[in-house]
């Protein structure tokens, strides 16, 4: 599943297992410091179905769908 | 013995400043420069980057640092991205770059300790910041310095941004620097090295940090726990929005009221200073010129600092503290269906206070099709110098009516402003075709307390180079107007007759036929075209062509007022009815009406057409539009 999967509610940690889509997308998210194997929580979504809103380490992201949707996770 | 020109070869160093968005990088600027830096502006650059010279006290007079765009790495996705390559590689001020400082954030460092990876590839001699040390020191976390050191080859050392604690480290690094012959281009990586690159970074972090603490990861979340408690209030699907109108409605007041008496002040000093060179020499034409044409026009553009200045300082707080990059993630859907980015968001804000500072504060924004849209229509934002106008014709409309009325007037005419922007935005976006693809994905950084000095600093600088980029041409406008509205009979006794007469005023007779539809005269019309010098001029442009004598400033509004309910053109019509003086509010609520936004906008974006293309369609289309609602409103009896 990708990280726009309905299941996931906001304190749910889950494992990135790959990547599709744009490939510019995907080389932003590398260089933001998203790879196979990061860990991250997911906080929630900005209003009016706004960006999606992860945490990893000490950072925090906000995704638009058409980005979020390019990052396949896994849950733990 | 060193010769003069091997003694400049071995001292004149440039040294430029690289790091991702949020990393302190314009922090160290700062402090390394101190007050002497300068802010350049390159020709077809999107967004521009300083050079300064190494601050006296540090030393060293012949070293240039150079501030760029943050960019999260040396394959640039942005127009921004794009500016900090060239800065590097074919940089039009420096003969080359002789030494790169990679600013990395203490608290992020796995993700960008990426960049100082590409960048030693490219050969450039580096020294590695480590920012944020005070953030770090205060939760106990000690980073190996030596470790970073040894694992990546060059000096590394760590900065404090509240007191420049290791400044003169660096600077000591700086000067030890030798510049390398041979640089290459950054080579991009594929996905696979990108992720062993990024595993490999995270690994020299982790050392790094528990080689000297305990519990880093623990410690390191601390940092970040309030910022997340914050961003569940800030961030939230409902209270979230509500605290964002509060903020930016905080923002929008303190523009308008904090500003009001420094502008009285200023208004207050300019027109004494008009007064005083006026009697100098009364009656005499320099003393005209000066009084009106110089020190009028000056007051004029002048007037609008205090707005400007204040929209700053509080546009900086929000992106110090780091709030601006949370205000751009609320409104991104809604403003990506309108072909624009979350963070076109406070640019469109501060065009309300004025569009040029507005204008220049579009460069946040990193797709070139979002940053178009949203400079095209900033113009359409009521700005301050619009509020003479309508409290004229609002005092006009509803002269001895309740206050209540004139209130929601022009508070229908603001909401107009933000409506015909968001259609002008829809219809505009099928127009520009996107280059880039358009992404927001937004680093939210840690929640900041804003450095006051540093803060007020950037300010005023910002303030300054608006006033060296505006002010020229404001100023060269108003003495145009100035010559046209005075000659060819200046020593006309009447002054109502001199105007008539003058160049202006034949322009005006000339252009009758086309204010006619809007249903008003040849002098409405000159104070629309006085008005592209700044809107409030017509105002002042309606006194002079009205032959309003009082000069007392309350009963000069009555006495305009009076004189606007009874005037009649040439063939004895009312010239201030309900419907034209409807029309001429929807005029300024949509024509673009101000040379020096225009001056701004064919800088910025790079383009004559562009602004040229803006300019012809405002004026046009509020043309027409007015010309319809006028003769419209007549047809169906409201005069």
């Amino acid at each position: 599943m990708t990280l726009l999967d309905t299941s996931l509610k906001p304190g749910h940690t889950v494992e990135i297992v790959g990547f599709a889509g744009e490939d510019v997308f995907r080389e932003r998210l590398h260089e933001m410091g998203l790879r196979v194997g990061t860990v991250l929580t997911i906080l929630g979504r900005a209003p009016f179905g706004g960006p999606l809103l992860i945490r990893f380490n000490t950072s925090f992201l906000a995704l638009r769908n058409e980005e979020a949707a390019c990052t396949q996770i896994q849950q733990n | 013995m060193h010769t003069d020109s091997a003694e400049l070869v071995v001292d004149s160093k440039a040294i430029a400043l690289v790091g991702a968005p949020n990393s302190g990088k314009t922090t160290l600027y700062n402090w390394l420069t101190g007050s002497r830096f300068k802010t350049v502006n390159y020709p077809g650059a999107t967004v521009e980057f300083s050079l300064g010279k190494l601050a006296p006290h540090l030393g060293d007079d012949s070293v240039q640092v150079m501030d760029t765009p943050g960019t999260y790495s040396l394959h640039p996705k942005s127009a921004d991205e794009w500016v900090t390559l060239r800065a590097l590689y074919e940089n039009p001020k420096l003969e080359k770059v002789d030494g790169v400082i990679v600013v990395v954030d203490g608290t992020q460092m796995p993700r960008h300790l990426q960049l100082v990876m590409q960048l030693k590839e490219t050969g450039f001699p580096l020294i590695v910041v480590v920012t944020m040390a005070d953030l770090l020191r205060r939760e106990g976390i000690e980073i190996d310095m030596e470790y970073l050191r040894k694992t990546l080859g060059c000096p590394v050392l760590s900065f404090d941004g509240l007191l420049a604690g290791g400044l003169q480290d660096i600077v000591a690094e700086v000067k030890k620097l030798k510049a390398s012959t041979k640089v290459s281009r950054p080579v991009p990586w594929s996905f696979e090295i990108q992720e062993q690159k990024l595993k490999q970074c995270e690994q020299v972090a982790k050392e790094a940090l528990t080689h000297k603490t305990d519990h880093a990861q623990d410690r390191l979340n601390k940092i970040v726990a309030t910022t997340e408690k914050l961003d569940r209030v800030l961030l939230h699907p409902v209270f979230g929005f509500l605290f964002f109108i509060l903020i930016m409605g905080g923002l929008f007041s303190c523009v308008f009221w904090l500003a009001t008496p420094f502008m009285d002040w200023i208004d207050g000093a300019f027109s004494a200073a008009g007064d005083g060179v006026a009697a100098l020499g009364p009656g005499t034409l320099w003393a005209d010129f000066l009084s009106k044409g110089v020190i009028g026009s000056f007051a004029a553009f002048m007037v609008f600092i205090p707005q400007i200045f204040i929209l700053f300082v509080g546009i900086g707080i929000l992106e110090s503290t780091g709030y601006l990059a949370r205000a751009a993630t609320l409104i991104d859907r809604p403003f990506s269906a309108l072909g624009m980015s979350g963070r076109s968001f406070v640019p469109l804000l501060s065009g309300f206070a004025c569009a040029v500072p507005a204008i220049i504060a579009t460069r946040n924004i990193p797709s070139k099709k979002d940053r178009l849209i949203t400079s095209f229509i900033i113009p359409l934002m009521s700005c301050s110098a619009r509020l003479p106008v309508y409290a004229l014709f609002i005092a006009f409309l509803f002269h001895g009516q309740s206050p209540l009325k004139a209130g929601l007037a022009l508070a229908a005419l603001y909401l107009g402003s933000i409506i015909i922007g968001s259609l002008a935005a829809g219809v505009v976006s099928r127009f520009i075709p996107a280059k880039e693809p358009s992404f927001f994905m937004m680093e939210l950084p840690i929640y900041r307390r804003p450095k006051v000095r540093v803060l007020l600093r950037q300010s005023w600088t910002r303030t300054l180079s608006y006033i060296k980029r505006a002010g020229p041409v404001i100023f060269t406008f108003a003495v145009v107007i100035w010559v046209g509205t005075t000659f060819p009979h200046y020593n006309a006794e009447n002054p109502h007759v001199k105007l008539e007469d003058s160049y202006v005023g034949q322009l005006g007779k000339v252009i009758e036929p086309v204010v006619h539809p809007m249903g008003v005269d040849w002098r409405v019309g000159v104070g629309l075209i006085s008005a592209f010098a700044a809107r409030e001029v017509f105002v002042s442009s309606l006194v002079v062509t009205f032959n309003i004598t009082d000069g007392d400033e309350d009963s000069q509004q009555q006495a305009l007022l009076s004189q606007m309910a009874t005037a009649v053109n040439s063939q004895g019509e009312k010239i201030f009815t309900v419907s034209s003086v409807i029309g001429l509010m929807v005029f300024f609520l949509i024509a673009l009406q101000c040379m020096s936004t225009v001056g701004v906008q064919i800088r910025e974006s790079g383009s004559w057409k562009f602004a040229v293309t803006q300019l012809v369609a405002f004026n046009l289309f509020a043309y027409v539009l007015v010309v319809l609602l006028v003769q419209g409103l007549r047809s169906i009896g409201i005069s």
